[in-house]
């Protein structure tokens, strides 16, 4: 048995990192709004979009600009439904308001086991 | 014409023949076509493609077909096996008879949700799974959720549903109201309103939470059950049908991505209404 969720904050050079990048990328005062309430940004030279975090002991990273989302470095499915929230290819059957949130149920689900390191996906 | 039992009232002979004839699908290598099969077909509806298995109104009759065809098999190798099916109202429990280790095995173990007991343990070397999106070799289950407990649906969840006297609506989808989309349960994240056939794939956790979710054989009985359903609804709804009738019209988003009443389902070419009933075929014990 886990034991309760306890979800490690997205780490502070993280953030920064990936909320600077963004603002790099989309060039615009929407994007640079993150970087100005991170109050202390540091430009990177890292061009990794990705938002991370460690969830009971596994590492997430969310694509900011999209649904890429990989735990421990391999990549997981991710879908959309028509009201625009997310399933994965571990959690077929509930969806999620958030590409972060469907990791972390992923995990949940993982258990002590990994992601297979190319799943199979639908429509193949 | 043969019966589909309730699994409780199974004998532990009939038992060992399902269980016998479903490891050696397995051993032949035709279980896992069928695990590939359902996987493939679970297009979600924000996708533009065709919806044939899930989140639509062929939901139904592609899973009665997909049965039909996985209990051929079955049936091929022992002509007294048919597919049970488990009424997830009232066998509740997670160490019921269902659970037990003469017939499916009980719950994963903690540590990796590896099912330990019963013919498909990983240990008994006869349920290997390879068809899967994890590295686990392992069939996984996690009753209950207990780390984030789900209930199984209700009587009254259920009957929810069979009330409902429209088959389908558009958009035809997840987000669609009638009996569909209740019985299917698809609702908003967060939502408390996740309901039957999709709670009842989270309540067995480990994979049947997933897109290979047949590797686990409840897979079978769960969705046995939601055939019957479809027959109790029609009883109780005998002026209403399936829907659509006719495929979406030109302009329709949902134009190309729903099966109509007469339009053929992949990978059979089998129209809906070529299964609205199962008559000379199969029926249920009540």
């Amino acid at each position: 048995m886990f034991a309760a969720p306890a979800a490690a904050p997205l780490t502070r050079r993280a953030v920064l990192r990936t909320a600077f990048t963004a603002a790099v990328l989309a060039g615009t005062a929407a994007a640079l709004a993150p970087v100005l309430r991170a109050r202390r940004p540091r430009q990177t030279l890292t061009p990794a979009p990705f938002a991370e975090e460690t969830y009971r002991g596994r590492h997430i990273a969310v694509e900011l600009a999209g649904t890429a989302v990989r735990i421990d470095g391999r990549p997981l499915h991710v879908m959309r439904r028509a009201d625009g929230s997310y399933l994965s290819g571990i959690n077929h059957f509930q969806s999620f308001a958030t590409p972060l949130e469907l990791a972390r149920a992923a995990v949940d689900e993982l258990g002590t086991t990994q992601l297979a390191p190319a799943a199979p996906h639908h429509g193949g | 014409m043969y019966t589909r039992q309730n699994q409780k009232n199974l004998t532990s002979t009939q038992k060992r023949r399902f269980t016998a004839a479903v490891l050696e699908l397995k051993r032949n290598g035709t279980y896992d076509r069928f695990v590939r099969t359902h996987d493939k077909y679970f297009v979600p509806d924000r996708d533009r493609g065709l919806r044939v298995g899930h989140m639509s109104p062929s939901f139904f009759p592609w899973h009665r077909r997909y049965l039909v065809e996985f209990e051929k098999e079955l049936r091929a190798l022992d002509p007294g096996v048919s597919i049970p099916y488990w009424d997830w109202t009232t066998d509740t429990s997670p160490v019921s008879s269902l659970w037990a280790e003469d017939f499916l095995g009980g719950t994963g173990r903690s540590s990796d949700r590896q099912v330990m007991t019963g013919p498909f343990a990983y240990a008994r070397g006869d349920w290997t799974i390879t068809v899967g999106i994890t590295e686990a070799r392992y069939l996984t289950r996690n009753l209950g959720r207990p780390q984030n407990p789900v209930t199984l649906p209700t009587p009254a969840e259920l009957q929810w549903a069979i009330d409902d006297p429209t088959y389908d609506a558009s958009p035809w989808d997840s987000t669609a109201g009638g009996f569909r989309n209740r019985l299917e349960g698809w609702a908003a994240p967060k939502s408390e309103r996740w309901r039957n056939h999709n709670k009842v794939h989270q309540w067995i956790g480990g994979h049947m939470t997933g897109g290979t979710a047949p590797n686990d054989p409840v897979f079978w009985l769960h969705h046995a059950f939601v055939d019957l359903l479809w027959d109790r609804w029609q009883q109780r709804h005998p002026s209403s049908g399936y829907r659509p009738a006719t495929a979406p019209l030109p302009g329709d988003a949902q134009r190309g991505r729903v099966i109509a009443l007469d339009e053929p389902m992949p990978p059979w070419n089998i129209s809906p209404r070529e299964m609205l009933g199962h008559q000379g075929v199969y029926r249920y014990e009540v």
